[in-house]
């Protein structure tokens, strides 16, 4: 026994570098998972707040801009709403939209941390779990898709960006029922890579891309990008399809977290087909 | 040894502040921000205790991933730093450096730029090895090193001159 301590004592600093390590590698790993603690990240009270000041302190630079941009964004929303509305009234009478009518709700968002340059890329959002935002609810910008809420705290929300190494997205060319998995190779912050299309697809460059309706996170239909390269490895029957993102990410303030309230409803339905 | 000064917290503090706010929201090039945690490592007297070091780097380096979502890649390579840091410090430095008596050492300003430089080598290429972790890529984690690294240094080595005189 007093040997082992002497051997502890004479090795210290390597003792204590082993267990540093480990307790690091812990974090790294239980992290990456989709049980890591809430206090180890972002989203967690005290850092949102943080990170909401510095954000609040510097946005007014750029508010003019902001507001030309919502501007836009409104204008295009009212145009789909009255569209939406002319198209029900046509069906079935004037009847309005209400809550258990659209499958999609939707809570405006601001972000307040934003990264594009690590291999697994997140964004702080400031709505949490108060203002309705759970984990796996799809987050979009006036400009195309975001990301995925991956963890809430009360009034901040982490997001997985599309430009994350594990982000997979159901993906679709538009137009056509040929879909598969967007990701991202970690490389450019202004692309992702769409793979699975099958050759018999019939792809141009600047063919826009959405999001496919095997998603049960995301609607149909939602802007990712446009087509910018794309290419058929040798022996393969797919296609590789650089995607040009239409977001930029790397400049996000406001964005919308949608909430498929038939999710729930979709998935416990596919689960039992399944077994 | 086991003294917290208030410019020791006061840095430490400033440290995080400072890379999370600041240098984490630069992207020069679209793609590089500097990383200038190591200072840490360079501003703790030669004379602290190793294990000291480590805790404070460790910690440092964690409360810096928390708050960029990094994991824990700050905390590995600032405490593997630590504890090569009386390595790096005699190859910086040559063997005379007498790091148990003397903590108001410090070199020629060629000597602590060299030193500096080891230190943030090690970090660049511990965070990449580990923010990548696979080995098959160690092209790219070169790649990344060598691109982050002259930035980071510059950015370094100017906060490391401008505040020198707190050094002594």
């Amino acid at each position: 026994m007093g040997k082992l301590l002497a051997l502890l004592i004479k090795w210290r600093s390597e003792v204590l570098l082993v267990f540093l390590l480990a307790t690091a590698l812990a974090l790294t790993v239980t992290q990456s998972s989709h049980q890591k603690a809430i206090w180890l990240s972002s989203s967690n009270a005290l850092l949102g707040r943080l990170h909401a000041f510095k954000t609040s302190s510097t946005e007014y630079f750029s508010l003019k801009k902001r507001n030309q941009e919502l501007q836009n964004d409104n204008a295009a929303l009212r145009a789909a709403l009255y569209q939406a509305q002319f198209e029900k009234a046509l069906l079935d009478g004037s009847m309005r939209l209400s809550d258990s009518l659209t499958p999609y709700a939707v809570i405006p968002a601001k972000v307040v941390k934003n990264s594009v340059l690590r291999e697994r890329n997140y964004l702080t959002l400031n709505k949490g779990t108060q203002q309705g935002v759970y984990p796996d609810m799809a987050v979009i910008s006036d400009q195309g898709v975001v990301g995925i809420v991956e963890q809430s705290a009360d009034n901040f929300s982490t997001v997985i960006s599309l430009l994350h190494e594990e982000s997979s997205i159901n993906a679709a060319i538009k137009g056509t029922n040929y879909f598969g998995s967007l990701v991202w190779n970690g490389q450019r912050f202004d692309r992702c890579q769409l793979y699975d299309i099958p050759k018999t697809a019939d792809i141009q460059i600047g063919d826009s891309i959405v999001t496919g309706g095997m998603s049960s996170i995301f609607a149909p239909g939602i802007l990712i990008g446009q087509v910018s390269q794309f290419a058929i490895g040798q022996n393969s029957s797919f296609y590789t399809i650089e995607v040009s993102l239409s977001n930029n990410m790397a400049n996000l303030s406001q964005v919308y977290v949608i909430d498929n309230r038939l999710k729930e409803e979709r998935l416990t339905l596919e689960s039992q087909s399944n077994d | 040894m086991t003294d917290f000064s208030p410019l020791a917290v006061l840095r430490f503090l400033a440290l995080f502040a400072v890379q999370v706010f600041i240098f984490n929201q630069i992207h020069w090039f679209g793609s590089v921000s500097p990383m200038v945690l190591v200072l840490f490592l360079y501003w703790t007297p030669i004379d602290r205790d190793i294990l000291i070091t480590m805790i404070g780097a460790f910690a440092l380096g964690l409360i810096t991933d928390v708050a960029s979502d990094t994991m824990a890649f700050h905390a590995i390579s600032l405490t593997v730093g630590a504890y090569l840091r009386p390595s790096i410090l005699r190859l910086s430095y040559g063997s005379s450096v007498s790091f148990h008596t003397d903590s108001q050492f410090s070199g020629t300003l060629g000597q602590n730029l060299l030193y500096l430089f080891y230190l943030l080598l090690i970090h660049h290429l511990l965070f990449f090895t580990v923010e990548i972790f696979e080995l098959s890529s160690a092209f790219v984690i070169l790649t990344k090193t060598a691109i982050h690294l002259p930035f980071s240094f510059l950015i370094v080595a100017l906060i490391a001159i401008l505040f020198s005189s707190q050094k002594r």
